[in-house]
């Protein structure tokens, strides 16, 4: 079993916001290659809005212009 | 001082910058381009100025840029947090040319309005150093944090600026 990970302590605001910042930057950075995959593996945007908790729309206007287009795939997820 | 203002000239190299800043930030993954991203992006500009203010402290582009990269590796690195060194990379799509109006973060904001009151001041025209000069006033953020990383004394670069700055002012 994986070690939990520790929130850092807020009290040491220097070391807290520094890693707040980069902790959202991985999240964009992940966000960006599991929503690539998923468009890779046949997913629609309804079903990758549905994932991340947004409507398809904003889904798509925020995303699709950073998404490689998908290699043409009949299998649909 | 130059006195020699040119308005539209500034304008070509503010849209030069925003381009190149958002194309930073897309490469890795960011969606808003922050000061870094501005500072990296005004390395191209054609009058060379930041690329000689950070070769006065002995910096050159790419370790910037790596040493953006290795300050938020290490910012994650202090919270137990194993960072995906470039694993990511290979994933994200080639930045493509953003329609619509320009989103970016508040450091970088905080920047550019800063920039554009120093160089109506000094009735100067835009010139990279002055990103250069602005972003090394913050105290904290990824640009301070990535200059600590690099030893870099953000006094230092900020008086490099004005080296530049005064030179191409005569």
């Amino acid at each position: 079993m994986e070690e939990p990970m520790q929130i850092p302590n807020s009290d040491d605001p220097v070391t807290a916001l520094a890693a707040v910042v980069s902790m959202r930057r991985t999240a964009d950075r992940l966000e960006l290659a599991a929503v690539q995959s998923a468009i890779d593996q046949g997913w629609s945007w309804a079903l990758v809005a549905d994932s991340l908790g947004v409507t398809p729309q904003a889904a798509h206007k925020r995303l699709a212009r950073r998404i490689n287009k998908p290699h043409a795939r009949k299998d649909q997820h | 001082m130059s006195r020699r203002r040119k308005p539209l000239q500034d304008i070509r190299t503010m849209n030069t910058l925003f381009t190149a800043a958002e194309k930073e930030a897309a490469l890795v993954g960011e969606s808003e381009p922050g000061a870094e991203h501005l500072i990296l992006a005004s390395f191209d500009l054609p009058d060379g100025s930041t690329r000689r203010a950070f070769q006065r402290v002995g910096v050159y582009p790419q370790a910037f840029r790596d040493a953006i990269a290795e300050q938020h590796a290490e910012a994650l690195r202090k919270i137990g947090i194993a960072p995906d060194d470039g694993v990511l990379d290979g994933r994200l799509a080639e930045p493509t040319p953003s329609r619509g109006p320009l989103r970016t973060k508040g450091s970088s904001q905080n920047v550019f309005k800063k920039v554009v009151k120093l160089v109506k001041k000094e009735r100067s025209q835009l010139y990279g150093a002055y990103i250069v000069l602005v972003a090394a006033e913050a105290e904290h953020g990824t640009t301070a944090r990535a200059l600590e990383h690099l030893g870099v004394h953000r006094e230092a670069l900020a008086e490099a600026a004005r080296t530049e700055l005064d030179a191409l002012n005569v």
